[in-house]
């Protein structure tokens, strides 16, 4: 059950977008976590094609498990939006935003008023969206 | 010839934006038939409409977008391929437009016609948002099996009741679960329970037939036999 009272404000820290990104998922069979690492759009369309098991991706001590294609490229080392991180693309403020609890992650489009010019995100906004069950 | 499972895959990112999901699965067996519970949430576009690929083979569309009426925005996809090829090949689902998150499961079966497999279909959106179950109403004119995948944000799927029993796969909010037998020709429910929260789920269920038993090569069998 989350809390009734939460915080009107958290905040974010702001990536730079660049542009569309594709990325391989491996379970590291050491640590047992996800793990993202970046691939080229090429790479990411032949999985897709006719045979195109054959082209999975394969790294020492790590199981692939699966990849994604269009994601939000940013300047993380993954590419990918970290928890409590966000990049501005098309006017809209994408975010990558912990839940009450901590545990899970919500990826959300959120106007740009949502997050002010210090990166502080207005919760209010967010659940006035809909989207208040989320975070 | 009785239709049984073969095996499932699923994939389930959770904090990742993206347009495009793949991940392998693995079919065996004669008659194979595929099925993909798929689920979207948190797209912009509210609706991104995806299609589905096995080994490049483009899956029919059992029904779209099914929202299950939280306001996260979660929707309910599904997908079959008759004679999909056997091995282990890659599914991939890609939306049509929007970014946000999605997840699939992949099951597939043996025994199953591989001519006209499906029998019949059906969607559920729960418009009052509360609920403990996700229940689908089908009219079967043959005896086959019930698929029923569905997306509920506050996830806790149980097992099923009235004629779908068995729970496939439970992932963090999408759900499938199979009549895990034969059901004769009926209108009946397929259904997935859920708990543990305020909101509904929506889903879709279909229903598939067996594949003929081959009288043939019991004949031919028999004579061989003389």
């Amino acid at each position: 059950m989350k809390p009734n009272v939460q915080p009107v404000t958290r905040q974010l820290t702001q990536r730079t977008y660049l542009g569309v990104g594709y990325v391989h998922c491996f379970l590291n069979e050491s640590s047992g976590e996800d793990e993202f690492f970046p691939c080229s759009e090429a790479e990411y369309l032949k999985l897709g094609e006719v045979g195109g098991n054959a082209h999975n991706p394969v790294r020492a001590g790590y199981t692939w498990k699966y990849s994604l294609g269009g994601t939000d490229k940013v300047d993380t080392p993954n590419t990918l939006l970290g928890v409590d991180e966000y990049c501005i693309r098309n006017g809209k403020a994408v975010s990558l935003l912990a839940d009450a609890n901590g545990i899970d992650t919500a990826y959300l489009e959120l106007p740009l008023s949502a997050v002010d010019s210090k990166g502080l995100l207005n919760e209010t906004v967010v659940t006035e969206l809909g989207y208040g069950n989320s975070i | 010839m009785a239709i049984a499972f073969d095996a499932k895959t699923k994939a389930t990112p959770t904090g990742a934006g993206s347009s495009s999901i793949t991940f392998s699965h693995t079919v065996t067996g004669t008659n194979p038939f595929l099925i993909l519970g798929g689920q979207t949430y948190n797209f912009s576009t509210g609706t991104p409409t995806p299609t589905a690929t096995y080994n490049g083979t483009t899956m029919t569309v059992v029904a779209q977008d099914i929202k299950d009426y939280s306001l996260n925005n979660y929707r309910s996809h599904q997908f079959y391929l008759k004679a999909p090829s056997t091995g282990a090949n890659n599914v991939v689902m890609t939306a049509t437009t929007g970014t946000g998150v999605l997840t699939g499961v992949a099951v597939s079966y043996t025994g199953v016609d591989q001519t006209s497999p499906f029998l019949t279909s059906g969607t559920f959106v729960n418009n009052t948002d509360t609920g403990a179950s996700l229940t689908v109403s089908l009219t079967t004119s043959s005896t086959g099996w019930w698929f029923i995948s569905g997306a509920n944000v506050d996830a806790n799927w149980s097992s099923g009741g009235g004629n779908t029993t068995n729970i496939v796969d439970v992932t963090a909010t999408n759900g499938c679960a199979d009549s895990n037998g034969d059901i004769t020709a009926q209108t009946g429910n397929a259904t997935m329970n859920f708990s543990g929260g305020t909101r509904g789920a929506g889903g879709i269920a279909m229903a598939f037939k067996a594949a003929a038993a081959s009288s043939v090569n019991s004949n031919f069998l028999m004579f061989m036999n003389q």
